[in-house]
């Protein structure tokens, strides 16, 4: 099959790939960058657990190819933190209980990243609109809205605070 | 007018629609959700011709003409004649859907659009677009289309012929609703039964003849 370079920014840095046309964003983030966060639930776009952000809209990187992703910004969830240094979003998460298994995690944290990007000071009824699309098979979801509400509170005051 | 790579967010997120067409704005509140929406594009989603997607009832109801391309020909398809079958429309192997275009509604038409669905964001189980237009409190005229109860969105053309020239009024509407009910053809499947859709059709036609009447101006 005829292979086509694709030049995209991933987390920030630039990554140049030669790849068919039929690979899958999210099995390119994965398997050929080994960013293994961003997760495959279902691969045709209803669980949520593949949600990357592409310039800065969250999609489903499952129904993208990659090579739709050519001179775009993606940000995985790799971009958040690290281990030693949490992402308020993360560190809310962790203190919320708002994981279990941690499969739909990267998911909710892309959307929600997107969410507080646009909208830092929303209604719980914005929160739970945003993750609608996302499922969760441990939770029942609480603690995730409140995890997403308290990070928004914590980065609030941050940015006020700097300002 | 809307082309090819419209993305649903962009329509949702638009003033120009919002003025032009409020009722695909409304609906837009129960199609998918936002990772979805900023990629999906409207023109797809009428060609994938869902049997209970919502906005192939409301380009039905509105009117809609349908812009078909290929690498020989340019042809239009009012929307009546876009939705064929289940998952299956007008477009050719060799054609594109290029373009929607919408007639921008007059300020005095009403519009009206009532979905019931199992969560946010799921397809329908039926879903009903109305618009009314009255002229001293009559019908004048009037557009009612209903997704979910068949094998595609259809338009209700007896129902809507029966309501022209009528006093717009509750019992009127309630008539044509029942007589919706009558002609569609839905199938049971494991979220809802054929007559649970049958009954759904009823209340949300007549629903959103309601509400197309209050938006009468």
């Amino acid at each position: 099959m005829k292979q086509v370079e694709v030049t995209l920014k991933v987390n920030g840095k630039e990554r140049r790939a030669t790849v068919v046309p039929r690979l899958l964003l999210s099995d390119f983030l994965r398997h050929n960058l080994h960013l293994h966060g961003t997760h495959v639930g279902c691969e045709h776009g209803v669980c949520g657990a593949c949600t990357v952000v592409v310039d800065g809209s969250a999609v489903r990187s499952c129904l993208m190819f990659a090579v739709q992703a050519d001179g775009c910004e993606v940000a995985t969830v790799e971009s958040l933190g690290s281990i030693n240094k949490l992402h308020p979003l993360q560190q809310a998460f962790w203190e919320e209980h708002g994981l279990q298994c941690g499969f739909c995690t990267p998911g909710m944290l892309m959307v929600a990243i997107e969410l507080l990007s646009k909208n830092p000071n929303p209604t719980e009824d914005d929160i739970r609109d945003a993750i609608s699309g996302n499922l969760c098979r441990c939770t029942g979801y609480q603690n995730i809205v409140k995890a997403i509400a308290s990070a928004a509170e914590k980065m609030r005051a941050v940015t006020e605070a700097a300002a | 007018m809307i082309g090819a790579l419209c993305r649903h967010t962009t329509l949702k997120e638009s003033d120009i629609l919002k003025q032009a067409c409020p009722m695909m704005r409304a609906a837009y509140e129960w199609v998918a959700h936002g990772p979805v929406r900023n990629r999906g594009t409207l023109c797809g989603n009428l060609c994938h011709a869902d049997p209970a997607s919502e906005m192939p009832a409301v380009v039905l109801a509105a009117d809609a003409v349908m812009v078909l391309q290929s690498s020989k020909t340019k042809r239009t398809v009012p929307a009546g004649q876009f939705f064929i079958g289940q998952y299956e429309t007008a477009t050719a192997d060799d054609e594109i859907l290029v373009e929607v275009r919408i007639p921008v509604a007059p300020k005095s038409r009403g519009w009206g659009f009532h979905e019931v669905n199992v969560r946010k964001g799921d397809f329908a189980i039926v879903a009903a677009a109305a618009t009314l237009q009255v002229a001293a409190a009559n019908v004048q005229a009037v557009s009612i289309a209903v997704a979910g109860a068949g094998s595609h969105a259809i338009r209700l053309p007896a129902a809507e012929k029966a309501l022209v020239g009528r006093k717009a009024d509750d019992t009127a509407f309630r008539e044509a609703a029942v007589a919706c009910a009558a002609a569609v053809n839905p199938t049971s499947d494991i979220h809802g039964s054929a007559e649970y859709r049958r009954d759904l059709t009823k209340t949300l036609v007549y629903r959103a003849l309601g509400d197309a009447r209050e938006r009468c101006s």
